[in-house]
């Protein structure tokens, strides 16, 4: 038997625990969406006056994923040359969650002054406002730079019987369903290459969804599925144990010199898209800043020592400036736009 | 491969080898005793100062390994001292471990816990060592369908984890794997018990509900005990640790076993560690000849547990170093490491950066002995936890748990998932349901439905989905075993309800 009293204490502690709790977090969600460089509020008083001195504190790269993924090394590898550039600390900071929808929300919630640039990657800031109902948008992010291209390649283990690219279409066109491709998540990259793939090619590889890319690979190292359809990262992670087939892109990739293109296969690649990844601010930031932005990262990105950090961090590098990283999303959303129904249908 | 030994032994003696070993291994220790960070966040966290600091790779990667050895036994001094697991890994360690310290023998338990860590740890680096090859072939063997009947054989443990109660067992196991099934839909990307909440959308983090189940509710039970805990009955040093560590060896059948069921689940991608040490608890509580003592403070309950968590370490560098594939997420920070360094994980690493390779190899076993040394002196400080009144200890344990459960991703919903766990868990408690078995259910829940789905998609694209799942020799092999625990359980079970049915005519019908 529980005695009453022993009871009622532990359960005031909790009244008063949770209480407590719930006042201590909304205080610190409104901590974070003040200003974070110093003396924020007398700068957005001087704006009008003078000349709008950037950047006078610490600049945050956020990162809306978990430290190691892809993003995060993007922001490791650059943040040395951001903070010599910049002449400030630069910060990484953390905050994950629903494939990067919780970061990005709340980087669009976050004051447009430049001291806050994201990490903006595709074709996730594509597809989550697209297919759900995301409190951040596509067009809240201005790109700044984009530093890393990765196309979607078709990888099959080192022992399978396809020898190249034409062979293994051979074998699906005459056996719709039959062969497997490994995929990483739904409504993923991986997800719109073989819609892709499937769409344009006229086939039907049947998708096995696996949740992360190394459970993926384990699959098709094992011969459990026949093949791994993904960005070509893995083609260099892999390189010893799969073979990449095809390059789903118009021009060769450095990662991958020797395997030929789609497009030099014969098939019109009007629709594919890569995996890119860069750095964003708020659109809403003053163009000052943007400006000079801009022109720090066009420094970064022609410094042939940041290229090769770059390649050897497995990030592909390639650079798109502003212009043309907004011509590159735009075009990726109305790629995506056309295939809005088949990513919302149930994987079979 | 001898000369490579060697060599490798010889790099290892390297003076800034040694120093980075013996400063790693107490921060490991550290990260596993908090509860929240684990070798995981450790790891994450240093491998950005290893670069920093402009360490060459071997001696980063040695660091790195130091910390994920030592956290794994880091991790069993909270789940002995205060009943809350410090890394995943340990929470079959509370099981005995606690009670024990209750009974006031905790400096034991720790004593327990560090010799079966340190045999199981040396076990884990012989593996690697001498097996790395052949044993990466057979960890690919293990598709969808082989990890799912895994996962089905640990759920079957819900037995002997609660026996004598197998409904609230059942039912403890079923709220666990509810509770899984928050998130999203692996398969249709759909939302499934998210309340339209955006965060809950990536599912709730399993640490959460684990501090939440464990700590939570230990912290609220403390307020009810009155008197000071019982003082230790014996002496510190290394007289008393040499006679507990030859006791472990009195326990050399649970000990080889609970250490072999470590290294495979760690070498079996994704699996993770937490399966491997419910496996092994529920193997040794099984084959004992007491299986009723288990859960009231017995040291086997201890040494199965984290002789198979410090076992998995080795096992988890084989797929890593193999293929680049990550046992668990400890192993997947580590795979980060290897590609900021450039070296490209594959059997080729063992020729072409066979120094790399072999020192990490013999590295393992100078962080076992390391580990057992900090270990064995540093008990000290923490035992003192025990003298302090159980309702001081409330409040820092609180404080500790929240701060741990942010650092992992750094989400304040998880702070609420945790208060809101915790005070569940503190009625379910109370109700007598079995938290193990539902921190069982959450965890494998998901290992469950993500394979049984991979595998019903590949069995369709065979024409046979019925046939892929009974398909290979492991297959059977994991089927058998499951039905085996399963009539185990259910032939324990009738015989205890008999019992009691007698006992109570004894008593009433006379």
């Amino acid at each position: 038997m529980i005695r009453s009293k022993k009871v009622f204490l532990p359960i005031t502690l909790i009244l008063i625990f949770s209480l407590i709790f719930l006042g201590g977090c909304s205080s610190q969600l409104s901590k974070q969406t003040e200003p974070q460089g110093p003396e924020k509020k007398e700068e957005v008083k001087q704006e009008t006056k003078q000349e709008i001195k950037y950047p006078e504190g610490p600049v945050t790269l956020h990162c809306a994923f978990n430290p190691g993924g892809g993003v995060d090394t993007m922001f490791r590898t650059t943040q040395a040359f951001l903070e010599k550039e910049l002449d400030q600390p630069v910060i990484v900071k953390y905050t994950s969650g629903a494939g990067g929808e919780i970061g990005w929300n709340e980087f669009s919630k976050a004051k447009p002054d430049g001291y806050t640039i994201t990490g903006l990657i595709t074709p996730h800031i594509i597809l989550q406002p697209m297919l759900r109902d995301t409190i951040y948008k596509t067009d809240d992010f201005l790109p700044i730079a984009l530093v890393s291209f990765c196309p979607g390649v078709v990888l099959v283990p080192n022992d399978s019987p396809f020898k190249d690219f034409q062979q293994f279409l051979d074998y699906a066109k005459q056996n719709p369903g039959k062969l497997t491709v490994a995929i990483t998540g739904t409504q993923s990259f991986d997800h719109v290459q073989t819609i892709l793939l499937n769409k344009n090619l006229g086939i039907e590889l049947k998708m096995v969804v696996f949740a992360t890319g190394a459970d993926a690979v384990k699959a098709v190292l094992g011969n459990h599925v026949d093949a791994f359809v993904t960005n070509i990262l893995w083609t260099v992670q892999q390189k010893e144990n799969l073979r990449t087939l095809v390059v789903l892109d118009e021009q060769r990739h450095q990662y991958a010199p020797d395997v030929p293109t789609i497009k030099e296969l014969g098939y019109d690649i009007k629709d594919y898209s890569s995996n890119v990844k860069g750095f964003a601010i708020h659109k809403d930031t003053p163009p000052e800043i943007v400006s000079k932005l801009q022109a720090v990262f066009e420094k970064i990105a022609n410094n042939p020592e940041f290229q090769e950090k770059m390649n050897e961090a497995g990030m592909g590098f390639k650079y798109f400036n502003t212009e043309q990283a907004l011509e590159y999303i735009n075009r990726d959303v109305e790629i995506h736009n056309k295939i809005k129904e088949d990513l919302l249908k149930e994987i079979k | 491969m001898i000369q490579h030994i060697l060599d490798g032994l010889t790099n290892c003696l390297e003076l800034k080898n040694l120093l980075v070993m013996f400063f790693a291994v107490p921060i490991g220790i550290l990260v596993g005793v908090l509860p929240g960070f684990g070798a995981t966040t450790g790891i994450a966290i240093l491998l950005p100062v290893t670069f920093g600091m402009g360490l060459e790779p071997t001696t980063a990667f040695l660091l790195l390994i130091s910390i994920f050895m030592a956290a794994e036994y880091g991790g069993s001094l909270s789940a002995i001292l205060i009943n809350t697991p410090g890394t995943a890994a340990a929470v079959c360690t509370t099981f005995d471990g606690y009670p024990m310290a209750k009974n006031g023998k905790g400096l034991e338990a720790i004593y327990y816990s560090l010799s079966a860590s340190t045999l199981g740890g040396f076990f884990g680096a012989v593996i690697l060592l001498f097996f790395t090859p052949a044993l990466a072939k057979f960890s690919l063997r293990f598709g969808p369908a082989e990890t799912f009947w895994l996962a089905a054989c640990g759920l079957a443990l819900v037995g002997t984890l609660s026996s004598g109660n197998m409904l609230k067992g059942i039912s403890s196991a079923a709220i666990g794997i509810l509770l899984g099934c928050v998130g999203m839909d692996p398969l249709t990307g759909h939302p499934r018990f998210t309340f339209g909440v955006p965060e809950l959308r990536s599912g709730l983090e399993v640490m959460a509900a684990l501090l939440g189940f464990f700590a939570v509710p230990q912290a609220l039970s403390m307020l009810e005990i009155k008197e000071k805990p019982i003082v230790q009955s014996i002496s510190h040093g290394f007289n008393s640790f040499f006679k507990i560590f030859r006791d472990v060896l009195r326990y050399p059948m649970t000990l080889l076993k609970s250490a072999i069921i470590g290294t495979i689940v760690g070498i079996i991608p994704g699996a993770g560690a937490s399966i491997a040490t419910f496996i092994s608890y529920g193997e040794a509580k099984r084959c004992s000849k007491n299986p009723q003592k288990f859960g009231t403070g017995i040291p086997e309950g201890i040494i199965c547990s984290e002789a198979s968590n410090n076992a998995l370490v080795g096992g988890a560098l084989v797929p890593l170093l193999a293929f680049g594939i990550p046992g668990n997420a400890a192993a997947a920070v580590l795979l980060g490491g290897l590609a900021i360094y450039g070296l490209r994980p594959g059997i080729s690493l063992f020729t072409e950066q066979a120094p790399f390779v072999y020192t990490i190899f013999v590295g393992l076993f100078f962080t076992v002995f390391v580990m057992l040394a900090w270990g064995a002196t540093t008990i000290r400080v923490f035992t003192n936890v025990l003298k302090v009144k159980p309702t001081y200890m409330v409040g820092p344990i609180l404080v500790l748990v929240l701060i741990g459960v942010y650092s992992i991703r750094y989400q304040h919903g998880d702070m609420y998932a945790l208060a809101l766990f915790g005070i569940l868990a503190f009625f379910l408690m109370k109700l007598r349901f079995s938290l193990p078995a539902i921190v069982l259910g959450l965890i494998l829940g998901h290992l469950v439905e993500d394979n049984l789905r991979q595998a019903i998609s590949i069995g369709e694209s065979h024409g046979n989905v019925w046939k892929y799942f009974f398909s290979s020799k492991i297959d059977i092999v994991l089927i058998l075993v499951t039905f085996f625990l399963i009539s185990m359980t259910i032939f324990k079970e009738l015989n205890i309800v008999n019992l009691i049915k007698k006992k109570k005519n004894e008593l009433y019908g006379g």
